[in-house]
């Protein structure tokens, strides 16, 4: 998703109003334009890293292409093998170079290339550059795509930011599309705004909101009791989730306006029975791309119990450092790790009582809302002590009320939060039973609900919406990714 | 085909109920200060073309010009359009938006601001500034010249400076989402204050002219030409206060710029004995006069107004009568302050 501001909105509105009074044969150049325009405005240091990389994969992807085609698989494997290593090795110089520069104590002035920065949404842009290069080495990528498809599909800014990681045989062949979508088609735009206001409910109304409490917890966590730092962890579950969600739903929205369909990122994991379904409802495009690219090629389950736990250990440690060079991430990794090892012993051993049902469902959320304190936390330490301090400094019961008051959550407050906190869980839940991600439930109902939910959406947007001078709701958690 | 007619008919039911939502929520939310926001909103309730004279400013103008002792004792028909620190270049579009609405024979423009505030960009009263003002073309080009682009979000659009008001809702908020137009357009721009604070009235020795900036001086003059090019007359003046030598040295500028053009200035910093202004009794602060002492500077520059331009005497009139509620109005505030025979 772009960033949420008023000037990406009136930048969208003005690509969509030429996109649809421009020649037909010119909307697939247009659209990649824009999303250059767009990279370039968000960073110009950026835009060119990105614009190089992309040229690059594309030349990559058609030698190896082109290789496969002449018959020499192995040599198209080792252009691939080498390909990848250089994505990889640039998204580590990007990520962990200015991490470890103080302590390799180089001087900057002298050495230029030394100011390396990683570019805004580099993480989840490389894992799709690796992607499509594997898939066409794969032979998952069977047409060749022309350079403007290819660059339009690493580069397109409504995903650009924050994913989700789309797969070429997934994206590409929607292109031939856009160039025949017309402006007035009623299904589409039923679509488009069941994602976008979703969204921007998720993201504005509930994430941002308790983004304000969360960012008071985390960093002044020595001014409260426990009680309320257990809610400080509580309150960025959902912040994450909402956040997180709630730009993907928007991505959805956004990019349906051109007749292109994106990857369901989110499936109600917190609702999930244990880690391993979590998983596969949590950022799918990333978990499916570690699946597909990491854990199989390491041999997955295929190779026996420990194996298959190593595998998994391996993959969650490359999860945490995908997304950032910080302890914490790391941590997170190792234990998101460990989970899915505990969980892998428990099927095996048939212990069910953690893995199914309500108590499974209590289980997963608690223990996945424990390893969010060391993502949120600015490092491993800071986490630990956040978690001493909540388990050990006790809930002040007349502290509460005053401690309550130094939030800046008064009874008004604490009744939203709450009633917002109750819709999100109704929505969730009959999300989970129909078997469909909120916007598209409600995409599905009948126009008259349809039309009754998005005037609702609205309204709680404009009242209660986290947005104006007093707060930054533009910015995403992911986007740092 | 019927089905699509019906699903059209759905839609536009929808779209409108949120209209009406989306209205609504900006008449209760909105901020209601009189620094400037409700001068400007109810500047739309007003009948059209029956503003005759329209003064112009800072706070010096809302606070020390008393619409209604115009009304009752001249039968001029005026309005203070003016907002809290108002730099000149809001001015300017002030007067092109009230122009749009209103056909006034006279603005008086009072200079405190130019004088004292040297910054191009002001923060401090920006929202109170622009907040009243309906969105339009003419006040895209008021944020614009009014704040830098990386400040813009701070102030535009309005509802995402007041959205979150829902938790401090008082009787006042609901009672304008049903107020009509007939009951605010008694409201003139006019807040009487009613504190008393004794002041040491000024020397005034600065003889030397200069320190307006640059910015101040193009919207001058673009507010004269403006005023010139649309057969408005235009009365330049600083009404009264704890002036000082700096802002001394601006008036004298302004009246150079005035001379040149033929307009009349009046620094009434010179005129206090013809106003029988009292600096222990009719000063609410440095900055602005209360209620007693914008009674008499208000008949005083009433007089001086009616001898220097031909503005018609309304009074008795029906389109008018929205003046008759408001000197009412005013004469309860200052009842219930207490204070009467100004």
């Amino acid at each position: 998703m772009m960033r949420l501001t008023l000037f990406s909105l009136l930048y969208l509105a003005l690509v969509s109003l030429l996109f649809f009074n421009i020649r037909e044969s010119l909307r697939v150049r247009f659209l990649l334009l824009s999303s250059l325009v767009y990279i370039f405005a968000l960073s110009r240091y950026s835009g060119e890293v990105i614009l190089c990389v992309s040229v690059l994969t594309w030349l990559f992807g058609k030698w190896i292409g082109g290789l496969r085609k002449s018959g020499h698989g192995r040599r198209a494997a080792f252009v691939t093998f080498i390909a990848v290593s250089l994505s990889v090795l640039s998204l580590i110089l990007f990520k962990y170079f200015p991490v470890l520069k103080p302590l390799m104590k180089l001087d900057e002035s002298e050495l230029s290339f030394l100011k390396l920065a990683l570019p805004t949404g580099y993480s989840f842009f490389i894992f799709q550059v690796i992607s499509y290069l594997v898939d066409v080495c794969r032979a998952e990528e069977e047409k060749a795509y022309g350079f403007v498809d290819v660059l339009l599909y690493l580069c397109w800014f409504p995903k650009y930011i924050s994913g989700p990681i789309e797969r070429g045989h997934d994206f590409l062949p929607q292109i031939e599309k856009v160039r025949k979508v017309i402006f007035l088609d009623m299904s589409r735009w039923g679509r488009i705004v069941s994602y976008f206001l979703t969204g921007c409910f998720y993201k504005v109304v509930i994430a941002d909101r308790a983004g304000i409490y969360v960012n008071r917890l985390f960093e002044e966590h020595q001014e409260y009791g426990g009680f309320w730092l257990a809610i400080g962890a509580f309150l960025y579950s959902i912040q994450i989730y909402c956040d997180f969600a709630g730009y993907s739903y928007m991505a959805i929205g956004i990019s349906a306006i051109f007749d292109i369909n994106l990857t369901q990122n989110f499936r109600m994991p917190y609702l999930s029975a244990n880690i391993t379904e979590f998983w596969r409802r949590w950022h799918i495009s990333l978990s499916s791309w570690l699946k597909d690219y990491l854990y199989i090629p390491l041999g997955g389950n295929r190779k026996g119990d420990i194996r298959k736990i190593m595998n998994t250990l391996l993959v969650f440690l490359v999860c945490g450092m995908w997304h950032g060079a910080g302890s914490g991430f790391l941590v997170w990794g190792l234990m998101h790790g460990l989970y899915s090892a505990v969980d892998i012993l428990m099927r095996e051993l048939r212990f069910n009582t953690l893995r199914k049902g309500f108590w499974g469902r209590v289980y997963t959320f608690l223990i996945v809302t424990f390893a969010w304190i060391f993502f949120r936390a600015s490092s491993a330490e800071a986490a630990v002590e956040y978690i001493w301090d909540m388990f050990t400094v006790g809930v002040r019961v007349h502290g509460i009320t005053a401690e309550a008051a130094s939030l800046g959550l008064d009874g008004w407050e604490i009744k939203t939060l709450l009633i917002l906190l109750f819709s999100l869980l109704v929505m969730e839940f009959s999300a989970y039973k129909l078997k469909r991600p909120v916007p598209e439930l409600l995409n599905k109902s009948h126009y008259t609900v349809r039309c009754l939910a998005a005037f609702v959406l609205t309204s709680v947007l404009i009242v209660f919406g986290i947005y104006g001078p007093d707060f930054k709701s533009s910015d995403m958690i992911y986007m740092q990714f | 085909m019927r089905n699509r007619y019906v699903k059209i008919l759905v839609i536009s039911v929808f779209a409108i109920m949120l209209v009406f939502f989306y209205f609504a929520c900006d008449r209760v939310l909105s901020f209601k200060s009189t620094n400037g926001i409700r001068q400007a909103r109810d500047m739309y309730a007003q009948p059209e073309n029956s503003v005759d004279v329209v003064f112009m400013g800072s706070s010096h103008i809302h606070c020390d010009v008393n619409t209604a002792l115009l009304w009752e004792e001249f039968g001029i028909a005026s309005y203070d359009y003016s907002a809290a620190e108002q730099p000149l270049w809001t001015t300017y579009y002030y007067l092109l938006e009230i122009c749009k609405y209103q056909d006034p024979h006279l603005v008086v423009l009072d200079l405190y601001s130019p004088a004292r505030f040297k910054d191009d960009y002001q923060y401090d009263w920006l929202l109170d500034n622009l907040n009243g003002v309906r969105f339009s073309w003419n006040k895209l080009r008021m944020l614009y010249v009014s704040c830098q682009p990386d400040q813009m979000r701070k102030f535009f659009p309005s509802i995402a400076t007041y959205h979150s008001r829902y938790r401090e809702l008082t009787e006042e908020d609901w009672d304008y989402l049903t107020a009509t137009r007939w009951e605010r357009a008694s409201f003139k721009g006019y807040t009487p204050y009613f504190y008393i604070d004794p002041q040491e009235e000024p020397v005034l020795k600065e003889k030397l002219s200069g320190g307006i900036t640059v910015k101040s001086e193009i919207y001058l003059q673009k507010i004269i030409e403006y005023t010139e090019e649309n057969g408005i007359d235009l009365f330049l003046m600083v009404s009264p206060y704890i002036t000082v030598d700096e802002d001394e040295l601006v008036y004298n500028r302004v009246h150079e710029i005035a001379d040149r053009y033929g307009l009349h200035f009046n620094s009434t910093n010179y005129y206090y004995k013809n106003m029988d202004l009292d600096f222990d009794e009719d000063f609410n602060d440095h900055s602005h006069l209360n209620y007693g002492g914008s009674c008499k500077f208000s008949r005083y520059l009433g007089e001086e107004l009616k001898k220097m331009y031909d503005i018609p005497d309304r009074r008795g009139l029906p389109k008018w009568e929205s003046w008759d509620r408001h000197a009412v109005e005013i004469r309860q505030m200052a009842e219930d302050a207490g204070l009467t025979g100004f």
